[in-house]
């Protein structure tokens, strides 16, 4: 039986949708919540015993790392950005790249990255006792229970028009109309799902010379782009953008700000704004209003 | 209630009277049959009189002809309503009457199954061109139908078999689009649009003094409610929404205390229907197959978000149309036959089983307006008849030199907004497609317009697909490269476009913020001559100068907004045109208007950099908006067409249209000898001349006129185990 799957296990926050995807294979129950959620902690899952998931991501960080790249076993570097896990239930690509189509071939990739925590899953499942399916659906079962909503925006959205201050407010209207915003970071989760080039990829040492052409540090999904991060608890998961290049919400407002970084690819949506600093203060205020405390595991 | 059913209905009544006064057993065996079939026809009660059928085959004794004809018509009823049942008692008969000839021949033919065998009937119920839209909601019954009247401005309960009327809302504001009645039949919920946001309100059924109408939700972040269907219990309203964001979402209303618990979020495009399983327990929908398709599929999900089951994909366009009323098969309109037919999916412990089957083909774009206890589905098609003319002038003598002909021969009817390029070779237009001709309407759900390029030499179309949900007020971009149209992007946002004439690549030159005036109207856009300005109104009538370079802005004329709906402030300019030097601007000017219709109004013309404007025709006349207005092309002139007081049917009132010859130098206005009395009356009935001045291309027909159908005895023969 597919029916209920869901609802036995999560309580829905305010402001997502009461339907999340869940495979047929991997219904969502309490037991394999309770497994996922001991998984996500255990550092025997890694090849030296020193990492666990929770190690990149950190409930207190809205599970993100504050890193801006995310450190692995032996002290090796990962690739990007260590992004912050929440209400990927409802995600529909998974890694800044968006190579993953599920949430169970997702938390399998970091246990046997070299970079991360380099273990093969037979190996890491044996550890513990189980299968490598096991391992798969428990920990994808737990990330489904990480929601973040009941925000203020939330409560604003929703009717209580004194849940969000006059800046904020403020903030929202340009977010979604002068800021363009909404035209990528948009729906509950603010993510389209989808691949975009905003330039942060983009290197160009020809800059004033006009001699060497640009390339891009990562290709990302290809030609620099890389998949709509979610908005919530974003004032939490600093510093940002796939490769964590920049440290604070006012300095990405003012990278969009100026247009992102110009290259062969970029994304049409992308394009200079022209906001005041008033304008650019409100939606630093506004994106603050994303937070709230975040709900993991079954009720 | 039909006038042919009510008829039969008396001569039913009147056999009952004629009876013997001393009825005999064969006599009280009809009777008993006649009251079933009563029940069954006249009552639409299908299980009452399978109740009857019942009673009527276990007193039948030895009446053989009788219990097989009672036999036959309760498979009949059990059939209509998607009962696996009818399957078995047609079987029965076979089996255990062979000597009853004409039922089991019946029975065979139902068993058959062929359309014709199964009395599959297809019937106009109503049709009126002065309705806007019926996206609307059938009663349980069949015999009421709630739709949005003229200019959306109420909602309006129609008896079918009567013909009467009454609004369901008081109010002169303009508000609503959709409305849906309650599984009881007691109430409707519509939607109220209150300027940036929408509502949902529930207003009673009844006749006599019914309590007022109550809002039920109020969100200003819902730009947008459409009411779909309620719940079997009444609790429960299925919408969709529009967030101000833009994004789509389906979502429950409760309906006593107005919660609103979002399902699923779906993008920027929502779906076009939503229909609540009969359990209550399921809700159909469709949504687009991806970004860069109109084609959508269809979608079963669990009325408490548990689950979704993807009922009806494949590469072709599958749109809902409702459920059986055992709720044992699944309705959806598909082309995947190559037209567009009705199909039904069987559903067992909320799955589909098998493959779909055909049970209706070439049903055409037709909106569903819901399916009735007895299984008769009722759906909505505009039926269109809008054409481009092309008619040859000779403006210096003011008349008429040929009749127009029909340019355009593909897609014949919903075709408009003619535009010429610059260089007179091209003659660009708009081609409805899709569910816009089901509804009426060119943006929403499901609707697809064609932009169609016709070349004046060789007679030659190609058509062009422009990633945008509507488009209008087309116009050429002086370079003849490209043509400007306001519209909505597949995001759900409106702005003003530029389309790639030749690839109809999409690039938008500005996006409307969300609550800012909007964009107004289909004659609102012109390009500069050096193609570096656009000009556009919006719906206040404030005109914009916008610098497509710097994207800088300014006010050429400030605007008027309405104190409600459709009105005509004062002094408002109502329509635009820019002269070929572009130096000036014409405008339609409101002085006085009355209702929705203006009374005096006057032609003006001013310095696109600003100054004083000039009258150079007044009228004082019940007219509509002189909304067309193409200069000379030696810019000496306007042409001005004066609209004759309109229904969305065609002028009223003996109305007329008329063409005037302005020359903007203060010279006489004068009456051109042009035959303009086919142009599409109101904001549609563009015309357009031919940069060589000789040739006028005009938009002539009606408004959509809508039509309401119903289908009877097609659910199929049910093969789903109990």
């Amino acid at each position: 039986m597919i029916r209920l799957l869901l609802a036995v296990a999560l309580a829905i926050p305010l402001g997502l949708d009461l339907y999340m995807p869940v495979p047929e294979e991997n219904p969502l129950i309490a037991e394999k919540v309770d497994l996922g959620r001991r998984l996500f902690n255990d550092r025997r899952l890694s090849r030296d015993g020193s990492i666990a998931c929770v190690s990149c991501h950190d409930p207190d960080r809205a599970f993100s790392d504050g890193r801006a790249i995310a450190a692995g076993v032996f002290g090796r570097a990962g690739r990007r950005n260590a992004p912050a896990i929440v209400n990927r239930g409802y995600g529909r690509a998974f890694f800044w790249d968006g190579r993953a189509h599920t949430l169970e071939e997702q938390v399998l990739e970091p246990i046997q990255d070299p970079n991360e925590m380099d273990l093969p899953v037979a190996e890491a499942a044996s550890r513990v006792g189980l299968t490598p399916e096991d391992v798969s659906r428990a920990l994808a079962s737990y990330v489904r229970s990480i929601l973040s909503g009941d925000s203020a925006y939330d409560r604003f959205v929703n009717g209580d028009r004194t849940a969000l201050s006059a800046e904020r407010q403020t903030g929202l209207q340009i977010f979604r109309g002068k800021g363009n915003c909404t035209a990528c970071h948009v729906g509950p989760n603010f993510s389209d799902e989808r691949i975009h080039n905003t330039g942060v990829a983009w290197r160009d040492p020809s800059t004033g010379s006009g001699q060497v052409a640009g390339y891009y540090a990562d290709e990302g999904a290809g030609n620099g782009t890389f998949k709509t991060p979610t908005l919530r608890e974003v004032a939490r998961t600093a510093p940002y953008m796939h490769d964590g290049s920049i440290s604070t919400l006012e300095e990405v407002v003012g990278f969009y700000d100026a247009g992102g970084r110009s290259n062969p690819h970029i994304d049409p949506e992308i394009h200079p704004l022209q906001l005041s600093v008033e304008e650019k203060q409100a939606i630093v205020a506004f994106l603050k209003s994303l937070s709230c405390s975040i709900r993991e595991g079954h009720p | 209630m039909t006038r042919g059913m009510r008829v039969t209905a008396a001569l039913m009544l009147g056999a009952l009277l004629v009876v013997p006064a001393r009825p005999t057993a064969q006599a009280k065996a009809d009777v008993a049959l006649r009251a079933a079939m009563e029940t069954e026809t006249v009552k639409g009660d299908l299980k009452g009189a399978i109740e009857q059928y019942k009673k009527i085959v276990a007193s039948a004794g030895t009446n053989r002809t009788l219990a097989a004809q009672a036999l036959v018509r309760m498979a009949e009823c059990y059939q209509k309503l998607g009962d696996a049942q009818a399957r078995a008692i047609y079987e029965r008969v076979v089996r255990e009457f062979g000597d009853q000839r004409d039922a089991v021949e019946q029975a065979r033919a139902r068993l058959a199954g062929t359309a014709a065998s199964r009395g599959l009937a297809l019937r106009k119920v109503w049709s009126d061109p002065n309705v806007d839209s019926f996206f609307g909601g059938i009663s349980p019954d069949g015999r009421y139908l709630t739709y949005a009247g003229r200019f959306n401005t109420a909602v309006i309960l129609r008896d079918l078999v009567t013909g009467e009327e009454r609004p369901l809302t008081s109010g002169d504001s303009s508000g609503t689009f959709a409305s849906a009645i309650s599984k009881d039949g007691n109430e409707a919920a519509y939607d109220w649009y209150v300027g940036k946001s929408s509502e949902l309100w529930v207003a009673s059924l009844r006749s006599g003094n019914p309590p007022p109408s109550r809002r039920i939700l109020a969100n200003e972040e819902l730009s947008g409610i459409t009411p779909h269907d309620w719940s079997p219990d009444g609790k429960r309203i299925a919408v969709s929404v529009r967030r101000q964001d833009g994004a789509a979402q389906i979502g429950l209303v409760g309906v006593a205390d107005g919660s609103f618990h979002v399902l699923k979020s779906v993008d920027w495009r929502g779906p076009t229907r939503m229909f609540f399983s009969p359990d209550g327990l399921d809700i159909a929908f469709d949504l687009p197959a991806n970004d860069s398709t109109e084609d959508r599929d269809v979608f079963v999900l669990g009325a408490d978000g548990s689950r979704e089951i993807a009922a009806a994909t494949n590469p072709g366009d599958d749109a809902v149309i409702g459920w059986a009323p055992d709720g044992r098969h699944l309705l959806f309109a598909s082309d995947r036959n190559g037209t567009m037919g009705l199909w039904a999916l069987a559903f067992v412990d909320h799955k589909p089983q098998g493959a779909p089957a055909l049970v209706k083909a070439d049903i055409g774009n037709v909106f569903p307006l819901g399916i009735t206890r007895s299984g008769a589905l009722y759906t909505t098609i505009a039926m269109w008849d809008q054409e481009i003319e092309i008619a040859a002038v000779d403006l210096g003598t003011g008349k008429q030199t040929a009749a127009p002909v029909k340019p355009i021969q593909r897609f014949a009817g919903a075709n408009t907004q003619p535009a010429w390029s610059s260089d007179g070779k091209w003659l660009a237009y708009r081609s409805a497609r899709g569910r816009s001709l089901a509804t009426g309407v060119a943006g929403g759900a499901g609707a697809t317009s064609v932009l169609g390029i016709r070349s004046t030499d060789t007679g030659d179309i190609r058509e062009l697909r422009p990633a945008l949900s509507y488009f209008q007020g087309l116009t050429w971009a002086p370079d003849g490269g490209s043509l400007v149209a306001a519209g909505g992007d597949l995001k759900g946002r409106d702005g003003v476009f530029r389309i790639d004439a030749r690839t109809g690549h999409v690039t938008p030159l500005f996006l409307r913020i969300p609550g800012e005036d909007r964009l107004g109207g289909y004659e609102g856009l012109f390009v500069s001559p050096d193609g570096k300005r656009l000009y556009y109104r919006t719906q206040n009538g404030t005109v914009h100068e916008r610098d497509l370079s710097s994207e800088s802005e300014r006010v050429v004329v400030s605007g008027k907004p309405s104190a409600i709906g459709f009105t005509h402030p004062n002094g408002r300019l109502e329509a635009i045109s820019v002269s070929p030097d572009g130096r000036w601007i014409a405008a339609t000017r409101t002085e006085a208007f009355q209702g929705f219709e203006i009374t005096s109004a006057s032609v003006v013309v001013m310095p696109v950099d600003g100054g004083e404007s000039r009258t150079l025709l007044r009228v004082d006349q019940p007219m509509q908006i002189m909304n067309s207005m193409p200069w000379t092309p030696d810019g000496r002139a306007i042409l001005v067409l004066k609209m004759g007081s309109f229904s969305k049917g065609g002028l009223v009132d003996g109305g007329t249209n008329e063409l005037w010859y302005v020359p903007v130098d203060g010279g006489t206005p004068r009456k051109l000898d042009i035959d303009v009395s086919r142009v599409l009356p109101g904001g549609l009935g563009r015309i357009r001349l031919h940069p060589d001045g000789r040739q006028l291309a005009f938009v002539s027909g009606h408004y959509p006129v809508q039509e309401v159908w119903v289908l009877e005895n097609f659910l199929p023969v049910s093969s789903a185990k109990r």
